[in-house]
């Protein structure tokens, strides 16, 4: 007799497992992102999301504005292009199903395993896990219409196309490696994890390539190429941050894929024989990054990332776009903050956690995330300060000769892409409790926050002016630095609840609000007000910067204390009238030394109606709203962040702060200013002297020009 | 019934209770394995595996780290490829057909894992509804079996909050609850405390008394030793030795009272 398979019980469809997966999978989601969720909500998730609505918004309105050339003039250039971008799109899903798939043992859903599941509600949990490549999904379109100045006209069904196309594509590359896994060989992953690597390398250097301008024929080779990499350098530009974040992502996904191999050594027990003889913990983790990379494409890797950079760093030599707007930076900043913290937060939270339960042999060993990441954090403090001195230095001649200007943006380029790539791994580091996956880490998705960060990065390159750049590379130090602290603090957090992340993370909110702050501000100065004459605009801009500081104030959505406006003390008002009164006189004789380039916004003929709004703004709602947020809100946060023995400080910082959001006039005499209305603040213990010292400077300054 | 959970705690009667059960049953095997093999990338993890599997029997795999224990599990669950040779669960193919064989088996991993933030109830409402299992019917044939493993108030917990006893527990529950007739289980009673390890014992000798087959991965000697009826012993994805725990002794040429322990460290080499 043999034996029947047996009438078991037949598993529903494919359709009604799937409903059960979706819905199981959506609570599980939605309890972890409470739980998780909490720690970016400590630092301060409504303005973080307040500036990723409006960040978001100004880059479409951005893009929207940049956009000149129509498809017709390059159609054959245009569709190669895309067909690149959408190469790329395929392999990174394939990575990211590779990654996946390597990654099924650590994952929760482990035990789905043994369950009678159809190839098809798999697939598509596969499906529904990727719904955070979105906002990459919108950055990359727009990445590409930015490079190549050629999307048509009519943008924003284009741009759907694109997020659409990219969405398709990528979850293509998911879902082949999914079915490939359900029905093919047990390699399945590592050639997918190739095949994705090769499909996003083959997309960039289709990108790069020549050979689009075959479709496009007619004109000879050798000057189409030189036309196009030399008068197109926005093209280098937004290519080669997306695709070196690309390959980044990919080979991260890759390196996932080879941890297999590692995983199974694991099990073995091996791996512990072969720590034996190393001592050296850098040793160590260099020997298992090899392990799991493998030397051959360790050595592509890097060959490939020299290549780029080497493109990369020729073109800026010759970059000559000064197009895009100050604002964008802190646009493209905050939205790099917003999404790359949120992410970082969250990943790190969790993979921390599960990371560290399933190698328990790590964390016996002296390799805790947290010394690791200190370590690394150390190691780059070191590199980085003589990085700082020639970086200041450099700053110094650009300023003094303007033809040094686009060697020191290489060199912040190269320092920003260095902090960022830095960060990133040290994230990883944490993410992943192993501390040795460099920038292959195991959380797929945690690669988004290498690229959001690249996005700070391009600004980097591409700002209007010196002063610019280096605010911008200020920001992605910052947003590296914070990314690292705030995933320190919710794996911390996680584990302890009780800890509390709050009085910690007050710098970090206060400089979100600013971000928060100015986007609004460009915002409604860019869109909202730009058919009003040029009195009327600034009134516009300030007014929006106070409404959003009163909404926050009023749902305290910031969660900052209120500050104080009456001082305590009466002496600060005489002082504050003075210092106001002579800062002004400093602007005034600065400006006429150098003219900043500001003066040439500055409208020659105002009807009254204007001048009386300029007046206003200038001297009362300007001083009224700046005050609040730079001494109120912002020197306040530094002093608690500070340690107790340099809490003076503070009012420095604060200036400093001040002062980098005025680069637009050299921001000199608004560091005195700053610095003044600070000292008035932490002595006096109250706004209005500095609001009044403000005014008077911006008056003096206003009737000056006027 | 109850006392044949104990039954093969003394030697003899065991051999002769297996001797018995497999004369009896049909002779069909529910999972037969014939020379199955595994390499990952030029290292042999299994070399050419046999064995069968018949219903009421418990079969203990045993060997040390990388010995090739949870590469045969893997396997016959279909997770892996096999490089050589091929193996059957209940007539079916584990490569070609694992969507049937994992309708009709039952499995726990080495090292459980489940959505952090589901509750133990909820995560086996989930697998009861994947499984096409009617939800009243399946928790009330559960209901003891939870009680066995003093598992209910623990029902109601995250499993994010669950030891790893918890977890291999609630990992048993969801391998049990659709009555599989095969029951592969790695590392089943590691991480549990003594008297839960003791129920799960009594637990699986009366589902292989009920007619199931359950192959258990393991490094608890003596329990391998107390409630298997055959053993196998893997060393480098070779099986060195088979058969029950006093054929093992004799393969391993340790006296018929040494315990197994000692027969494994012959066999093993150590």
């Amino acid at each position: 007799m043999t034996e029947a398979p047996g009438p078991a019980v037949r598993p529903p469809t494919a359709s009604r497992q799937l409903g059960f997966l979706l819905s199981v999978w959506w609570k599980h989601m939605r309890r972890r992102a409470r739980r998780v969720g909490d720690a970016p909500k400590r630092a301060g998730a409504p303005t973080l999301l307040l500036l990723n609505l409006l960040s978001t918004a100004y880059m479409v309105s951005f893009v929207w504005r940049s956009v000149t050339r129509s498809v017709e003039h390059e159609p054959g250039f245009f569709a190669w292009h895309m067909l690149a971008v959408l190469s790329i799109a395929l392999g990174t899903g394939v990575s990211k199903g590779a990654g996946a798939l390597q990654l099924r043992g650590m994952r929760n859903d482990a035990f789905l395993e043994p369950l009678p599941l159809a190839p098809l509600a798999r697939i598509a949990l596969q499906l529904a896990d990727s719904f955070f490549v979105i906002p990459f999904a919108i950055a990359v379109p727009i990445a590409a219409g930015l490079a190549q100045d050629s999307l048509p006209a009519n943008l924003l069904p284009a741009a759907a196309l694109g997020v659409l196309a990219f969405l398709a594509f990528f979850w293509l590359g998911q879902a082949a490696v999914a079915w490939a896994r359900a029905l093919g060989p047990a390699s399945t992953p590592r050639i997918s994890g190739y095949v994705g690597v090769g499909l996003n390398i083959g997309g960039m250097v289709g990108a790069f390539s020549p050979l689009g301008q075959i479709f496009d024929h007619s004109r000879g080779l050798a000057t189409q190429l030189t036309r196009l990499w030399l008068a197109q350098p926005r093209a280098q530009l937004g290519l080669a941050a997306c695709s070196v974040a690309l390959v980044l992502l990919a080979y991260r996904a890759l390196l996932a894929a080879e941890r297999l191999g590692f995983d199974r050594i694991d099990a073995q027990h091996r791996a512990p024989k072969q720590q034996k003889g190393v001592r050296d913990r850098v040793g160590l983790e260099w020997q298992m990054m090899l392990r799991q990379g493998g030397r051959a494409l360790l050595i592509v890797f890097l060959v490939f990332f020299f290549v780029a950079g080497v493109g990369g760093v020729w073109s800026f030599w010759k970059l000559s776009a000064r197009s895009l707007p100050p604002s964008s930076l802190l646009i493209l900043a905050g939205f790099a903050i917003y999404l790359g913290a949120v992410q970082t937060i969250a990943q790190a939270g969790r993979a921390a956690r599960s990371d560290l339960l399933a190698r328990p042999f790590l964390a016996a060993l002296p390799l805790s995330p947290h010394h690791v990441l200190d370590g690394k954090a150390r190691a780059l403090r070191r590199l980085l300060s003589p990085v700082l001195v020639i970086l200041a230095m450099l700053a110094g001649v650009a300023v003094f000769q303007g033809e040094f200007s686009n060697a020191y943006r290489i060199v912040l380029a190269l320092c920003a892409l260095y902090v960022v790539v830095d960060g990133t791994i040290s994230v990883a580091f944490l993410s992943n409790g192993i501390g040795v996956a460099g920038v292959g880490g195991g959380q797929p998705s945690s690669g988004f926050s290498t690229q959001l960060l690249m996005m700070p990065l391009l600004a980097t390159v591409a700002a209007p002016s010196d002063w610019a750049a280096t605010t911008a590379f200020l920001a992605v130090a910052l947003v590296t630095r914070e990314s690292r602290r705030a995933a320190h603090k919710s794996v911390r957090w996680l584990d302890d609840s009780s800890d509390d992340l709050e009085r910690e993370t007050t710098v970090w909110r206060a400089l979100l609000a600013a971000t928060g702050f100015f986007t609004l501000q460009a915002l409604t100065y860019q869109l909202l007000a730009f058919d009003l004459p040029p009195g009327y605009k600034l009134a516009v801009s300030y007014g929006s910067g106070a409404l959003l500081l009163a909404l926050l104030t009023w749902r305290n959505g910031a969660r900052f204390e209120r500050p104080r406006f009456l001082p305590n003390k009466l002496v600060v008002w005489p002082l504050g009238a003075i210092g106001g009164a002579l800062s002004g006189l400093l602007a005034l004789w600065l400006a006429k030394l150098f003219p900043p380039p500001e003066a040439a916004d500055l409208p020659s003929a105002l009807s009254t109606g204007e001048v009386l709004s300029l007046f206003f703004t200038m001297t009362l709602a300007a001083p009224l709203v700046e005050e609040y947020f730079f001494r109120g809100w912002l020197q306040k946060a530094i002093e608690a962040d500070l340690p107790a023995t340099k809490k003076h400080w503070a009012f420095a910082l604060g200036a400093l702060a001040f002062a980098l959001a005025h680069l637009g006039s050299y921001g000199v005499p608004q560091l005195v200013l700053g610095l003044l209305a600070g000292a008035l603040y932490a002595f006096g213990g109250g706004l209005w002297p500095g609001i009044l010292a403000h005014a008077i400077h911006n008056g003096l300054v206003l009737l000056a020009g006027s | 019934m109850t006392d044949s959970a104990d039954t093969p705690a003394n030697a003899s009667p065991s051999v002769a209770a297996s001797a018995a059960r497999a004369s009896s049953r049909a002779p069909a095997a529910l999972v037969s394995v014939v020379g199955l093999g595994k390499t990952f990338s030029g290292a042999v993890a299994l070399d050419g595996l046999d064995f069968e599997l018949h219903a009421g029997e418990v079969v203990g795999l045993l060997g040390p780290n990388g010995a090739g224990k949870t590469t045969t599990l893997k396997l016959l669950l279909g997770l892996l490829r096999p490089s050589q040779g091929h193996a059957r669960i209940l007539g079916l193919d584990c490569t070609h057909d694992s969507q049937r064989v994992k309708e009709r088996i039952g499995f726990t991993a080495d090292e459980p894992q489940f959505y952090d933030f589901l509750t133990g109830r909820e995560t086996l409402d989930f697998v009861i509804s994947v499984r096409g299992l009617d939800p009243v019917a399946a928790w009330a044939a559960l209901a003891e079996t939870v009680e066995v493993l003093d598992f209910v108030s623990q029902l109601a917990e995250l499993t994010a909050s669950y030891s790893h006893g918890m977890k291999k527990k609630l990992s048993l529950l969801c391998a049990l609850l659709h009555r599989p007739r095969v029951l592969l289980l790695d590392e089943p009673t590691n991480g549990l405390d003594p008297t839960t390890a003791l129920r799960v014992r009594e637990l699986l000798r009366r589902e292989a008394d009920a007619g199931a087959a359950v192959l258990l991965s393991t490094h608890m000697l003596d329990m391998a030793d107390r409630m298997c009826d055959r053993i196998l012993v893997l060393d480098r994805g070779r099986k060195i030795a088979a058969g029950t725990s006093d054929e093992v002794r004799a393969q391993a040429g340790v006296a018929a009272d040494a315990t197994l322990e000692d027969a494994f460290f012959k066999l093993v080499g150590a």
